[in-house]
């Protein structure tokens, strides 16, 4: 991939997704996508710019996209953001009944493999909050299709067990284990729905209602000012007023965007909507 | 839009918002109307969220706020001198280079370091003459004259701080500032040090940072010696020095880095460098690299199977035909072009009913290319 092929992709993973590629990233773009320009027949990279752009349907930029992406993720990943979660289930309920409201809405934004998404699932489950009567939705958002069918498969390696390699009570009491896989039981599937969508799109969580929570992890970390102001600025707009966002424990919203208060939750950073600021859309 | 007056009082607020709101209304009015408030706010202990509401606006003002902050760095009180310094570093403008040269001659020792940092910030070169000069000063001001110098960068900056290694209590810090304003030239001073110093791996730091950011690949008989040290230190506390060391492990083509560089292709920050380390090393990377695609519980393994196909280890990537992953199917589909035979075709038959799509269509492809 010659320095100029290289700046094409840079410019339209930026553009189309937001995400920033930092530094010379040729060698691992071309062990990304060679496999496409072999089964395509396309002889140049520059060519395969632009056979994706001239796509009126998107469907190799989705494939790009789903092969540039990084989809690592792991089941209870950072535990601690998770646990401050589960302690707010109560304030989401009654922010809800307050309203006479019995449905409950939580987004994973850039869901990846659905580890997270599945994780909340779990926890709100066994919450018991939420058993009787209530209309409980979880749903996956993320651009990678390939992410997509793993997550509704939902059978995974152990290296999604990063935590306990797959030998802990977690995983034996939700999933079975088929050969090398851990299939997560069905009770715990049920109630989640994925949905392939672009953050940076005002519409993707079109239709959905007012969302009580967003996580949104480990994902800021890959875009650029403009990206991050975007999509936050969607995050605002779906958000209950009483919503919460949870974004990655290296990433930080200070100074970024004033669409949101940062409040301390035991040791943990929790976004909730600012009153005093409109997305303005 | 609110009169000064309220918005001088919403200055006063214990709510943040409030504060924030009157800074943005001050704004759009003639600061002259309001900065002899701010001064005075400025010299009020008593009340901090006023004082800092007050540097706030003054920041934001930019260079508009100049002529108060020039009297502001004279004044008898040494903690608003401190501030004006600051304030005057964080706007950010080669304007107030005269006023900050100036604070380098005041009386109190903080005021003299806050003017070093923001002569830092502000990044002009005409500041490079003063800041040699306060090398001899307290420790403290000397120091952050060593980093406003890396800050600053250039010829004239650099050449300070390559008489500045000769210093050993502040190597240290020198060692960083070289790094941030190196340029090829610099890779040479510190060489010595790589070898040799107590702070080996700080050096060594800078050397790697210095030739990644300019592009420059070391050549690996400049760590034939070092190879050791940069192992060590794959397990350093420090990360920068870690992802350092990682880079110039990368670059050594040393057999002994591998399972190093096998393991970085799950990070995403590193898996360019890992990707051009194992493939530098060539052939005798391929045991291992089959090793790791054997274990089908690690993350990437599509990598690892294009590694292969890349090697040319066609034959290899075979026996991953019915692999659990779409995407290492796929690479042996494409790699089964590359090769032919009975069994190759034979496996090319089953491909071309994989329940994934993406395999099928390479199976396909090479089909195609087979009949022809």
């Amino acid at each position: 991939m010659t320095e100029e092929e290289y700046g094409l992709f840079k410019d339209l993973i930026r553009r189309e997704f937001g995400i920033e590629l930092k530094g010379d990233k040729r060698l691992t773009l071309h062990t990304k996508l060679s496999h496409r320009l072999a089964i395509l027949d396309i002889p140049t990279y520059k060519d395969y710019y632009g056979y994706i752009i001239s796509d009126p349907s998107k469907e190799e930029l989705s494939n790009f996209i789903s092969h540039i992406t990084n989809n690592e993720t792991y089941f209870q990943r950072e535990m601690a953001r998770i646990a401050v979660f589960n302690g707010l289930l109560g304030d989401i309920k009654k922010n809800r009944q307050k309203k006479n409201q019995n449905r409950v809405t939580i987004v994973s934004a850039g869901c990846s493999t659905g580890e997270e998404i599945y994780t909340l699932n779990i926890m709100l489950m066994e919450s018991g909050l939420f058993s009787w009567g209530w209309d409980v939705n979880l749903i996956g958002v993320d651009v990678s299709r390939r992410a997509l069918r793993k997550a509704v498969n939902a059978s995974y390696t152990k290296n999604s067990f990063r935590t306990s390699n797959g030998n802990d009570d977690f995983s034996r009491k939700y999933f079975d284990l088929e050969g090398d896989l851990y299939v997560l039981k069905k009770p715990y599937r049920s109630n989640v729905e994925f949905r392939h969508g672009n953050i940076l799109d005002p519409s993707f969580l079109e239709g959905v209602g007012a969302v009580d929570a967003i996580f949104c992890r480990n994902v800021f970390i890959y875009m650029g000012e403009d990206a991050i102001k975007r999509i936050v600025g969607n995050f605002h707009r779906h958000l209950l007023e009483e919503g919460y966002l949870f974004i990655g424990s290296s990433e930080s919203l200070l100074n970024k965007t004033d669409l949101f208060i940062p409040e301390y939750r035991e040791g943990v950073i929790v976004y909730m909507k600012n009153p005093r600021r409109s997305s303005g859309e | 839009m609110k009169e000064i007056k309220v918005l001088l009082e919403d200055l006063r607020s214990a709510d943040w918002w409030v504060r924030d709101d009157a800074i943005r209304g001050l704004l759009q009015h003639p600061e002259e109307r309001y900065l002899a408030f701010l001064e005075e706010a400025l010299k009020n202990h008593e009340n901090a969220n006023l004082r800092n509401a007050s540097m706030e606006c003054y920041v934001k003002l930019g260079v508009r706020s100049f002529s108060s902050l020039g009297r502001l760095i004279l004044n008898e009180d040494h903690e608003v001198r401190l501030f004006a310094a600051n304030m005057l570093g964080d706007i950010g403008d080669r304007k107030a280079s005269p006023y900050l040269m100036g604070a380098m001659k005041d009386p109190d020792g903080n005021v003299r370091m806050a003017a070093a940092e923001a002569l830092g910030k502000i990044g002009d070169p005409e500041a490079a003459g003063v800041l040699e000069a306060s090398l001899e000063d307290d420790p403290w001001v000397a120091m952050a004259a060593i980093k406003a110098l890396g800050e600053i960068g250039g010829d004239g900056a650099l050449m300070v701080l390559y008489k500045c290694l000769e210093k050993e209590d502040y190597r240290g810090i020198t060692f960083d500032a070289i790094e941030r304003a190196g340029n090829e030239n610099a890779i040479r001073y510190l060489t010595p040090f790589v070898d040799t110093d107590e702070m080996k791996e700080l050096a060594l730091r800078a050397v790697v940072n210095i030739a990644d950011r300019r592009r420059l690949k070391l050549r690996p008989e400049y760590f034939i010696n070092m190879v050791p040290l940069v192992l060590e230190l794959q397990h350093s506390a420090d990360p920068e020095v870690k992802k350092a060391a990682f880079i110039a492990l990368s670059w050594a083509e040393d057999l002994r880095g591998l399972p190093f560089l096998i393991k970085a292709l799950d990070d995403e920050e590193l898996q360019e460098y890992a990707l051009s380390g194992i493939l530098a090393i060539g052939e005798r990377a391929i045991p291992e690299i089959i090793e790791a695609l054997r274990d089908t519980g690690r993350p990437h393994r599509n990598i690892l199977a294009k590694l292969l196909s890349m090697s040319g280890e066609y034959a290899s990537l075979l026996r991953f035909f019915d692999d659990d992953d779409p995407e290492v199917r796929v690479e042996v589909a494409l790699a089964l072009g590359k090769i032919g035979s009975a069994k190759t075709a034979e496996i090319l038959s089953r491909m071309l009913d994989d329940p994934d799509e993406e395999v099928r269509t390479a199976a396909r492809k090479i089909s195609r290319t087979a009949e022809r």
